[in-house]
């Protein structure tokens, strides 16, 4: 099997580090001229120090991660990008330190982004050393998909949403859904990139393992695919088709499905939360520059 | 037909959206009804038409233990509560060689459910034949599974004819149904249907049914196949895996009634870890049900459904 998602798209390639590299792009970054969803509101809480239980490099890896957010401020451009959306309660999203990648969302709670799954995605991006332009969309993709995807919980208990099927399967599909929106270079950046974390950073589950109310990566992977297939056959078919001897990354039983899933999605957002957004923002949203030019992948 | 094959028929995409030629088979034993059936007074099933057609000669038995126990008839009768926007068939046929599969499914194109005499006859050769240490009994397993099946693919016409919103993916969300569906009803019939259901699915998992954890040395020249042996490939299928459709089943059954339950998790067979959420996940299952489907539910009729004896008593043993 192929296990690469990426499709030789045109990249502006970043040779340099990571975290630093976005920085650098901030100064020539048109922000969009939005104003913020004043029910969302958004705090990087800067990394605790436990000399008991903290590991130094992690530290400083988190504090590392804090600084470039302060500069990059991804999710002040979160507040923006969901301006539309009208909220009965506010939604306070926040960067912190959990102990795991992972805090479970609990109802009337801050929705968290970890320090500990940013830097898992660092690690895991810098892991492709052949091709900056995916290492890039790793980074961009999985962290906008992360947000995205923790931010699906809020919306569905605040809004309180009817969810068939199981929430975390549902917050991806909701992100997933909701990044297909984006322009299509934007909407490439994160579907690929995101795919492509979740194949790079899978393990091997067994046994109880699949007691998880969360899915496996390589599900999460192909639930990925499968929307974006669905959603814009034309951009994502080089995944069905076979190349250099190796099988379609999108297997072709479940491809014949994907139009299907996608438009599942489209018709619940549009039932269930299209209610809850002001049509004439959202074509505002849909027509801002979201990512730097540097954070692109075409 | 081995435990493995039942599997793989399982996970084949259970929803057919083209149009198929059920409707027009089904028009002959439309009108003939066959054997006399005294249905329960006050339930009337006319939005679920029931058919069996002929069967093929190795279906014969099936065919003949389904129609004289007038299964569909009762299972249509039990769905009376439910106002669907059009009438769904419920029909007993051959699924081979026609559909290439043994399991039921449900088909939006023809707005049938079909229950093939195969599946009928896999179920009784896969079920065990002594009572298991967990306490499931081979009754358990049988009626579990026709009526955890049966439940499953009434999900999906649901879904379907209801434009029900699906955030979550809709095999995970028909297995929902089913669990929900038998947590209404009394506490041996939810442990018939729970823990039959699981049950089935833990025995997959003993035979491989799981993602594979290692490449295939020799891949086989079959594309799906192919895919069913590769440790990543095999988790592109819409279905969750066997071990996942075992732990959220006990989940549901669980979250649903603790007290019912609780012994799933004192022998360890739903983690504690897992066993945690349950409540929530119960409870997500119960908002979504009664936002999108209670609305087409007669309460009344529902009441008198609940209150009916379903399952004879030498099943639920």
């Amino acid at each position: 099997m192929r296990h690469s998602t990426t499709t030789g798209v045109v990249c502006f390639a970043l040779a340099v580090g990571l975290w630093p590299a976005f920085a650098a792009e901030t100064a020539a970054a048109p922000a969009p001229v939005l104003q913020p969803n004043p029910q969302i509101q958004v705090e990087y809480i800067q990394p605790k120090y436990n000399s008991a239980a903290a590991d130094p490099k992690q530290y400083n890896e988190f504090t590392t991660i804090y600084a470039w957010l302060r500069v990059r401020q991804p999710l002040e451009e979160i507040q923006k990008f969901l301006a539309p959306l009208r909220l009965p309660r506010p939604i306070k999203l926040q960067v912190d330190s959990c102990g795991a990648e992972r805090r479970a969302y609990v109802s009337g709670a801050p929705v968290t982004v970890c320090y500990e799954l940013i830097d898992k995605i660092e690690k895991v991006a810098a892991g492709v050393t052949d091709n900056d332009a995916v290492k890039q969309m790793v980074i961009v993709g999985t962290f906008t998909e992360v947000v995205l995807h923790e931010l699906a919980y809020a919306i569905f208990d605040v809004l309180q949403i009817p969810v068939w099927g199981r929430i975390d399967d549902a917050a991806d599909r909701l992100a997933a859904f909701v990044m297909m929106q984006f322009p299509e270079n934007v909407a490439h950046t994160t579907m690929v990139g995101s795919a492509e974390f979740f194949v790079l950073s899978r393990k091997t589950w067994t046994g109880v393992a699949f007691a998880n109310t969360r899915s496996p990566d390589a599900q999460r992977f192909y639930n990925f695919l499968c929307i974006a297939y669905g959603g814009d056959t034309l951009d994502f078919g080089g995944w069905t088709t076979a190349q250099d001897g190796q099988d379609p990354v999108l297997p072709d039983y479940r491809a014949k499905q994907c139009a299907r899933e996608y438009g599942q999605v489209r018709e619940a957002f549009s039932l269930r939360i299209m209610p809850y957004v002001d049509a004439d923002l959202l074509l505002q949203i849909k027509a801002a520059q979201w990512f730097r030019p540097g954070e692109l992948s075409k | 037909m081995n435990a493995v094959r039942l599997a793989a028929a399982l996970t084949l995409a259970l929803t057919v959206q083209t149009v198929l030629p059920t409707r027009a088979m089904a028009d002959d034993c439309l009108a003939d009804p066959g054997p006399k059936y005294r249905p329960i007074p006050g339930l009337d099933n006319s939005g679920f038409p029931v058919c069996y057609l002929a069967p093929n000669d190795a279906n014969k038995s099936a065919y003949t233990a389904l129609q004289s126990r007038h299964i569909l008839e009762a299972y249509s009768q039990f769905l009376s509560p439910l106002h669907l926007t059009h009438p769904l068939l419920l029909v007993a046929l051959n699924c081979q060689p026609t559909f290439n599969s043994d399991s039921p499914f449900y088909s939006s194109g023809d707005r049938a459910l079909h229950f093939c005499y195969e599946w009928y006859n896999d179920v009784l050769q896969a079920a065990p034949t002594a009572t298991t240490p967990q306490g499931v009994t081979r009754e358990n397993v049988i009626t579990g599974m026709w009526a955890g099946t049966l439940l499953h693919e009434t999900g999906h016409a649901m879904f379907d004819m209801l434009d029900v919103p699906v955030f979550g993916r809709e095999e995970d969300a028909a297995d929902q149904m089913a669990a929900f569906i038998a947590l209404q009803f009394n506490k041996d019939v939810q442990r018939t249907i729970i823990k039959g259901f699981a049950y089935f699915w833990q025995m997959e998992v003993k035979n491989g049914a799981d993602p594979p954890t290692a490449d295939d040395p020799k891949p086989p020249k079959d594309a799906t196949q192919r895919c069913l042996n590769d440790p990543l490939c095999a988790y592109s299928d819409e279905h969750g895996t066997a071990s996942q459709r075992l732990y959220n089943t006990l989940c549901l059954g669980y979250g649903g009634d603790p007290d019912t339950f609780k012994d799933l998790v004192q022998m360890g067979w739903l983690p504690k870890t897992r066993a945690d959420d349950c409540a929530r996940e119960y409870q997500q299952l119960k908002l979504a049900f009664s936002k999108t489907i209670m609305p087409f539910v007669d309460a009344n009729m529902m009441k008198k459904v609940q209150s009916t004896q379903w399952l004879l008593p030498q099943e639920i043993q």
